[in-house]
């Protein structure tokens, strides 16, 4: 997928360490991958792994501890207000929940020209007014019912969309997906993933969507990332990904996924023991260990490194370097 | 073991609030057997938790109407008093709710909250047996009963929907009405939280509604499945002709295993359904589904649609019925 492409984003060993008091929670630590123009990167992982601190600290919505953020070429990682502005034109983000991440007392029109208003575009109110109707075709909405309306009368499916739409406003290049489908019911789902697609390829677009749902991930992605408790668990192609999981965890993510087969009825899947434990202040070891049904010494002391083990499959295991040399 | 436990016969149930009429349920019937495990499958509005709140006589007494029978063990539950009710609910049907951060009271210890059904429905034991009982059930859930003096906002989401699943299971109820109960947990916690209500539903013996849109939970743990629409059962099977791709389906039915993306197959593009579901006070004539249908035709868009059944399959759908005749 990469040939002759431009890497558009670069993340380098990013860390976010929230402050609490009893001590550092490290949401996000030592995350470092490159994003190719046009491509979609899956960050996957369950509640608390830092995918949307990851998210958002990428857009630089919240500063980063350590690290190194690359876009298009320039570091962000500590540019100034004002520039950042101008980039939030390139860089924009999708929420994950439809009814909270619009404003109740703005109608659609207000929604979505908002961006406009923000970086004095369009100075022509006509002209504003033909963007905002074609913004709403683009995703699928009728302008003519719709434009008026206030958020509390529309469903699920159409909120997202008005969100969709607030983000392609600005023509970004770049957009972080944060569970944009997980509020949404199934067949609304497969409505706005087939809309994402279809905009990716016609705006040209560069995805991260970040989702805990592994069939949706596979769906969208180029590449997926696996992510535990801040730490990069495993990265590959998503194809590679599903035939060959290597790091445990990621079995057993794929493995706790039902499907929707009968003849998988009664099939007990490998159920993974135990929770996610806290992530303030997390000992020097590899953080899956004392859930990993493979653990052994070593896993108990010392943190796995990230190494690539085949062509672009990255994997910080143990267990899995043993094999491999 | 096909004894009936619950037969419900065209349930349905209307909500007025200010003059506006919602139909949620437009005549539903179906029955249980003991032991069975059916899902309700749907998508929000569908009717399926106005359905089991029904059941459970939960429904707001003064802007729910209610119409049919309800059969539970022989006698019709529609309609008693609370009273009656009372002895029933919790005792012989109990109910796992969708959120767990919602449904347990955080300012009760956990341990109370589990004993509290004991309490109420075994008057003759003391307060050392309830502790027991208590204790028991914990362990049977996997949470260390040592910890039944915490409250809720002590345990991690899994662990709360444990104990949810310990409070309905207290009195060994004869019917268990989950209602979503893994959709608000992460994946690997859903697995525990399934394996979990399969040993106990073994150990029981209890029929369990399992009210769900996932397709996946459906096919890993249920029986039989009612597919829900706009508050009809539009397609109702074993879970075998459910999933059988080469029967014939309810287009609904198809449209919902089109709309999701399978891990197991690369798919380039979902054939979602197109358009929404109806609002409950303002649903369309004939079949309900027919403004969103691919092959709806002039007959769908008025009158009653006619129900294709073979053996226990049963499809509510004028093409079907066409296609298939009247077998």
């Amino acid at each position: 997928m990469s040939n002759g492409k431009n890497v558009l984003l670069e993340v380098q060993n990013l860390k976010k360490y929230f402050d609490t008091p009893r001590g550092p929670l490290h949401a996000v630590d030592d995350i470092s991958f490159k994003l190719f123009e046009g491509e979609t990167l899956g960050v996957v992982g369950e509640s608390g792994c830092g995918k949307s601190t990851l998210g958002r600290t990428i857009l630089r919505l919240i500063p980063s501890t350590a690290g190194k953020i690359i876009f298009n070429g320039t570091d962000i990682t500590h540019i100034r207000r004002k520039d950042l502005r101008e980039l939030r034109k390139q860089m924009q983000i999708i929420f994950q929940d439809p009814f909270a991440s619009l404003d109740p007392k703005m109608s659609v029109f207000q929604i979505i020209n908002e961006p406009f208003k923000i970086h004095k575009l369009y100075k022509d109110k006509q002209e504003r007014f033909n963007r905002v109707t074609e913004l709403m075709e683009i995703v699928g909405l009728d302008p003519h019912y719709i434009i008026n309306t206030y958020p509390h009368e529309l469903d699920g499916g159409r909120r997202q969309r008005i969100g969709v739409a607030r983000a392609l406003a600005l023509n970004p290049k770049f957009i972080v997906c944060d569970e944009p489908v997980s509020a949404l019911d199934v067949s609304i789902q497969a409505q706005i993933l087939n809309l994402m697609m279809d905009l990716k390829d016609e705006l040209d677009l560069t995805y991260i969507f970040i989702t805990h749902n592994l069939s949706v991930a596979k769906h969208i992605s180029d590449d997926i990332l696996v992510m535990y408790m801040g730490k990069m668990v495993e990265k590959a192609s998503s194809d590679r990904l599903f035939e060959n999981p290597l790091h445990p965890y990621t079995k057993a993510l794929l493995s706790a996924i039902p499907i929707p087969d009968a003849s998988y009825k009664g099939k007990e899947a490998e159920v993974l023991q135990g929770e996610v434990t806290s992530p303030v202040m997390p000992s020097e070891n590899c953080r899956f260990s004392p859930r990993c049904p493979l653990a052994r010494e070593e896993c108990f002391s010392a943190s796995p490194e990230f190494v690539e083990v085949e062509d672009k499959h990255y994997v910080a295991c143990h267990l899995i370097k043993k094999c491999n040399n | 073991m096909n004894e009936k436990l619950l037969t419900i016969r065209d349930l349905t149930v209307k909500y007025t609030v200010e003059k506006v009429v919602s139909y949620a349920v437009n005549g539903i019937s179906l029955s249980l057997n003991k032991g069975e495990i059916l899902a309700l499958v749907g998508e929000t509005g569908a009717g399926k938790t106005t359905t089991a709140l029904s059941l459970m006589g939960l429904l707001p007494r003064y802007t729910a109407k209610l119409n049919g029978e309800i059969i539970f063990k022989g006698k019709n539950i529609m309609g008693i008093g609370e009273d009656e009710y009372r002895k029933i609910r919790g005792r012989e049907i109990s109910m796992i709710f969708q959120d767990p951060m919602t449904s347990l009271n955080p300012v009760f210890r956990v341990g109370e909250q589990i004993s509290d059904v004991l309490r109420i429905h075994n008057k003759d034991m003391n307060p050392r047996e309830i502790q027991e009982a208590c204790d028991k059930l914990l362990d049977q859930v996997g949470i260390p009963p040592s910890r039944k003096d915490e409250y809720p906002h002590q345990f991690s989401g899994g662990m709360k929907q444990r104990i949810m699943i310990a409070i309905a299971i207290a009195c060994k109820p004869d019917l268990l009405i989950a209602d979503e109960p893994t959709t608000a947990l992460d994946v690997t916690i859903q697995a525990q939280v399934v394996k979990l209500m399969r040993t106990l539903q073994k150990e029981l013996g209890s029929s369990v509604i399992m009210i769900t849109h996932d397709l996946g939970l459906v096919a890993n743990f249920c029986d039989n499945v009612a597919v829900m629409y706009a508050g009809e059962i539009v397609e109702y099977g074993s879970l075998e002709e459910i999933f059988d791709k080469s029967r014939a389906h309810h287009p609904y039915t198809n449209g919902l295993f089109g709309s999701l993306p399978n891990i197991m197959e690369k798919a380039d593009r979902l054939t979602p359904i197109f358009g929404l579901t109806p609002h409950p006070s303002e649903l369309p004539e004939g079949c309900k589904f027919h403004p969103r249908c691919p092959e709806c035709t002039e007959v769908c868009k008025k009158g009653d649609v006619p129900v294709w059944v073979n053996g226990g399959h049963r499809i509510q759908c004028h093409l079907v019925f066409g296609r298939m005749g009247d077998e």
